[in-house]
């Protein structure tokens, strides 16, 4: 991600093994950082730098999404594993809440294009693993 | 034009076995391969096992615009994106689907689909309605409960029996659409009285319900 110079509000939806690291460290590196899991045993994932908030609670439940006072956030990152919920909490951080960046975590590639209709910026790691896998094997090739 | 269901079980299928009655295409997609096999012997419909949240899925249905979508899924999240996959890849407009969180229907709304239906809030309307009074003989609460239609039995002991219908205070957000006295229809004006025993259809919004109830049926 760009650098920025002021901290931002920024709300983090899934901890789990990819969420829980991103939230660590952008609280770490100054931001204010809000998350929210559904299982409480996903906040012992985050590291000891993480002093933002926790939120228990499901995020595709708008009172919980409330919670996170979403409005105001600068960004929206949804990380969690599932791409159905990822969607229904950026379209709705998106369109409902006019939060400005989302970015998704999408899983299946098939599911790009219906993210990418609703501006929201999708991370695929599936992409970023095969990508780098290609790239180690063949050494020579374009990127 | 074809209708496609999506998810569900009990639902799926009762409502299948009636749209194919009237005559109907019907498609339905679920997950579940026991369900798929089940209505598969049940129903003269085109059964299709797989997660209705696949593009790769839904893409075995050759949709057309005038289709109608029904998508019946306990989970919001995929319902949504269900919802919005059928609009945007297939342009499929009409599509009805349930709500499991009330407070998503705003959601759905906003995101185009125009009929999203909350088997919560409908129950519990309908539960506000049954405490209200016992004269109270219709409650049908429209348009996601911004809009009221009640049916009152005036009884003897009502504050308005009596009364020209002018004479009664009513607030502005009611309106009485229709009186049946005897299995006559009387159209309301100001001049016509309001008899014991009249039948009254209101429309009115739900703020005012209480105090409408009141005026006419007394407390």
């Amino acid at each position: 991600m760009k650098k920025r110079a002021e901290s931002l509000y920024m709300i983090i939806v899934g901890c789990g093994r990819i969420g829980s690291i991103v939230a660590s460290q952008m609280s770490a590196s100054g931001n204010n950082v809000v998350v929210i899991d559904n299982r409480e045993v996903a906040f012992d994932n985050l590291s000891e730098e993480f002093t933002g908030f926790k939120i228990l609670g499901d995020a595709t439940e708008i009172v919980h999404l409330k919670e996170t006072k979403i409005e105001r956030a600068d960004v929206v990152l949804a990380l969690t594993g599932d791409d159905n919920t990822n969607f229904m909490v950026s379209t709705v951080a998106k369109q409902y809440f006019g939060v400005k960046e989302v970015i998704a975590r999408v899983n299946d590639p098939d599911n790009e294009d219906i993210f990418k209709e609703f501006d929201i910026e999708v991370i695929s790691p599936t992409a970023l693993v095969a990508e780098k896998i290609i790239q180690r094997v063949d050494v020579g090739g374009q990127s | 034009m074809k209708i496609v269901i999506i998810g569900g079980y009990r639902i799926a299928y009762h409502l299948a076995r009636s749209m194919i009655s009237k005559g109907y295409h019907v498609y339905v997609i679920n997950r579940d391969p026991q369900v798929c096999q089940e209505l598969a012997k049940k129903l003269s419909a085109v059964i299709i096992n797989g997660d209705g949240s696949k593009k790769n899925i839904l893409d075995q249905i050759e949709f057309s615009q005038d289709d109608i979508v029904v998508i019946l899924t306990n989970t919001d999240r995929d319902s949504l994106i269900i919802s919005q996959m059928i609009k945007r890849y297939y342009g499929v407009e009409r599509i009805v689907t349930l709500v499991n969180d009330p407070e998503n229907i705003e959601i759905f709304n906003r995101l185009g689909v125009k009929v999203a239906i909350s088997p919560t809030s409908l129950l519990s309307q309908t539960i506000q309605g049954l405490l209200l009074v016992e004269e109270m003989e219709e409650f049908f609460p429209v348009e996601e409960g911004k809009l009221v239609f009640l049916r009152v039995e005036v009884p003897d002991s009502s504050p308005s029996a009596g009364k020209k219908l002018k004479e009664i205070s009513l607030p502005n957000e009611c309106i009485i659409g229709g009186i049946l006295r005897q299995n006559n229809v009387v159209i309301p004006r100001g001049e016509t009285d309001l008899l014991p025993g009249d039948r009254v259809f209101i429309i009115c919004e739900p703020k005012v319900q209480t105090q409408v109830i009141r005026l006419l049926v007394g407390e």
